[in-house]
């Protein structure tokens, strides 16, 4: 329901406010800004070597398309992020085997929300 | 520039069809699931009614001999383009040789395949559809067959916003069916408005229509969907003569199983009506294989017009996002 | 002719909802020309009115369709129960086209079948098939001379339970108390497809009835009339 432009807008305008949370509801979209203290830091759960943490580009419900042990390539769409009803991707960057599912089918995530663990091959 | 590499039989060039026509005896026409069209032309940004191509039979292999956006809406089918797995009702931009191969769906029956800017093929009157049967629109006026070119229209050029592109919730997502009492699972449900002849039907057949499962036979296609079940039988026996019908109607012939005619359907006919499905239900028959299994349920025009009006926010809201994640090249 | 006493007709015209963006008027009392007369002035009359977007009679009916966002069905309902009384019959002026007909042999295998029927001859049935002028009520099922009224009741044949192959292009055919005329034959489509229709001729020499490439692209309209004409009768 907003515009990129908008919603940079209403972050520095929560910030001026010192407003940490704002969740809007408007026909079949929800939209929930977090403020930076909010946002959960991007920390790998298991530090082993070459496999990669892929979070949330965006905020919305978690649609997930893969299963644990799905092999996968570079650009694949392993997920996908609902405003409504439109879906956006989430991508794999590289290639290699989805060991972790962080995040849960319909779950709400957020710019930032670790969602999947990849082992590079 | 899409070449056909492979493709079946009954694939056609399909969009909302004709309408303003019936004088000519030329019926609507048109895509069977109508939401799954729509739905693909608002990730593009084109015309709600832009045409696409149906696939009913697969496998279907094509390829893009020049780059484009598009989108591939209807029944989840194993899609993939230059080998990468696509999710259903995605659009996303195809480069230059990418090959997209469809493989028949594991639920439903019918997938989209829409292109930014729409077909470059003529309209027949006001129209895209192929009209098989009488061999005109579409792509000249018949179902695509290996070695076919298609070519797009121009359109303002966009880039999206995500470089693998973007979906949508499918409409069996997005959209809950009707309920029925006491429908069992795998049952489809659609709804349905009494017709002129309903109250000619006898109480037992009424009862019937509404409260037991009919089973899609294999005689269905674009044309009607013929089911099985109980016979159902008149009581009043009124002169049927030959009148114009609309897509949904359900008519009983003389053997009491019933027919409901679909996008290809005669724009007349001369069997009692039962009922109508509602136009809001249509594409879930469309996406509903022989073998299945239907409910009806009895609507109102109150709640057909809501059904209506919930498809309508889909796909409204659909566009308008959609239209924030495509990017304007200059 | 047999008569179905369970049969009835209506006694006043009957407005219905065909679906939530469409309205059906049967009209009362038998099938009769003019009924129908007054059935193409309705559905010209309707035709300008705010949210229809198509009209279509049919035998002694009329269905209008509206678009769902912009039309009104009730009203609509409502204001063809107040007209459809007040609506004159009087001829159309029609033109009148004269079709030859080759009875019975290839295109017409069904003709033996009809004349047993009615326990009388072939040529018996030719004759009585072509003496009346047939007037177009309604569009057909495809582009071609829709459904056509004015057969003898006497030929009155009940439609097949089970629908049966026959060849497309140029037929005439009879179910019920309805007569048809096919379309000339287009290269390229289905050869044949099946009906609960008798084939009782072949018209050699059908115009077509249909261009794209003209404006209007029909060659007949709704109250235009067809005379066939008895080239021979072949067994």
């Amino acid at each position: 329901m907003f515009t990129p432009d908008e919603m940079s807008l209403l972050v520095a305008c929560m910030r001026r406010n010192g407003v940490a949370e704002l969740e809007i509801e408007q026909d079949l979209e929800i939209v929930r800004l977090v403020g930076a203290a909010g946002v959960r830091p991007n920390t790998p759960t298991s530090p082993r070597k070459s496999t990669q943490t892929i979070s949330a580009r965006a905020f919305g419900v978690l649609h997930l398309h893969e299963a644990v042990g799905a092999a996968l390539g570079a650009g694949d769409i392993i997920a996908s992020v609902a405003a409504g009803p439109l879906r956006r991707p989430v991508v794999s960057p590289v290639a290699g085997t989805l060991i972790r599912i962080l995040g849960r089918q319909d779950q709400r995530v957020e710019y930032g929300t670790p969602l999947f663990e990849i082992a590079a091959p | 520039m899409i070449e056909i590499l492979e493709t079946p039989p009954l694939n056609t060039m399909q969009d909302l069809g004709r309408v303003g026509y019936r004088c000519h005896g030329i019926g609507r026409g048109g895509v069977m699931d109508r939401l799954a069209l729509m739905a693909g032309n608002a990730l593009l940004g084109n015309d709600e009614g832009e045409a696409g191509l149906e696939f009913q039979l697969f496998p279907v292999r094509l390829r893009f001999n020049k780059e484009i956006a598009f989108a591939l809406t209807g029944a989840h089918c194993d899609s993939r383009l230059a080998g990468r797995v696509l999710p259903p009702y995605w659009a996303t931009r195809a480069r230059a040789g990418d090959e997209l191969a469809l493989s028949s769906p594991r639920k439903g029956m019918r997938a989209y395949l829409t292109v930014a800017g729409g077909f470059d093929v003529p309209e027949v009157l006001g129209s895209r559809s192929t009209h098989e049967r009488d061999s005109f629109g579409g792509y000249h006026g018949r179902a695509l067959m290996p070695g076919d070119i298609l070519a797009s229209r121009a359109h303002e050029p966009f880039v999206f916003r995500d470089s693998a592109g973007h979906g949508a919730a499918p409409a069996t997502e997005a959209i809950l069916a009707a309920r029925c009492e006491d429908f069992a699972e795998g049952e489809a449900v659609v709804r349905a408005i009494p017709a002129a002849e309903y109250e000619s039907f006898n109480e037992e057949s009424r009862r019937a229509l509404w409260g037991t499962p009919w089973k899609v036979t294999a005689r269905s296609n674009r044309q009607g969907y013929a089911l099985s079940g109980k016979p159902l039988r008149r009581s009043a026996l009124l002169e049927m003569r030959s009148h114009a019908i609309v897509p949904g109607v359900i008519q009983v012939p003389p053997s009491g199983q019933p027919l409901i005619q679909l996008a290809e359907a005669n724009s007349a006919g001369g069997y009692p009506k039962i009922g109508v499905v509602i136009e809001a239900d249509l594409w879930r028959l469309g996406q509903l294989p022989p073998g299945s299994t239907l409910r009806f349920v009895w609507c109102s025009l109150t709640e057909a017009r809501a059904a209506e009006r919930e498809a309508e926010a889909y796909l409204a809201t659909l566009r308008r996002l959609a239209g924030y994640c495509r990017y304007n090249v200059k | 002719m047999t008569v179905n006493r369970d049969v009835t007709v209506l006694q006043e015209a009957r407005v219905s909802y065909c679906g939530s963006a469409a309205v059906l008027l049967d009209a009362e009392g038998p099938l009769a020309l003019a009924t129908q007369e007054r059935i193409w002035r309705l559905s010209e009359m309707v035709r300008e009115l705010e949210g229809v977007v198509d009209t279509q009679p049919g035998m002694n009916s009329l269905l209008v369709l509206i678009d769902s966002k912009t039309g009104d069905l009730e009203a609509l309902a409502a204001r063809l129960r107040e007209t459809w009384p007040t609506v004159p019959s009087g001829r159309l002026a029609g033109r009148l086209i004269e079709v030859g007909v080759i009875y019975g042999g290839e295109g017409g295998q069904d003709l033996p079948e009809v004349a047993a029927f009615h326990k009388c001859t072939p040529g018996d049935v030719a004759k009585l098939h072509a003496a009346p002028e047939y007037t177009i009520f309604a569009p057909g099922v495809t582009v071609g001379f829709g459904y056509l009224f004015g057969m003898d009741p006497r030929l009155f044949t009940p439609r097949r339970q089970v629908p049966v192959m026959r060849a497309l292009g140029g037929g005439v055919s009879i179910a019920g108390i309805q007569s048809n005329l096919g379309k000339p034959y287009v290269e390229g489509s289905a050869k044949s497809a099946p009906t609960g229709w008798y084939m009782i001729g072949r018209a050699p020499a059908v115009p077509s009835a249909f261009d794209f490439d003209k404006n209007p692209p029909n060659l007949v309209s709704l109250g235009d009339r067809i005379r066939f004409r008895v080239e021979r009768v072949e067994a």
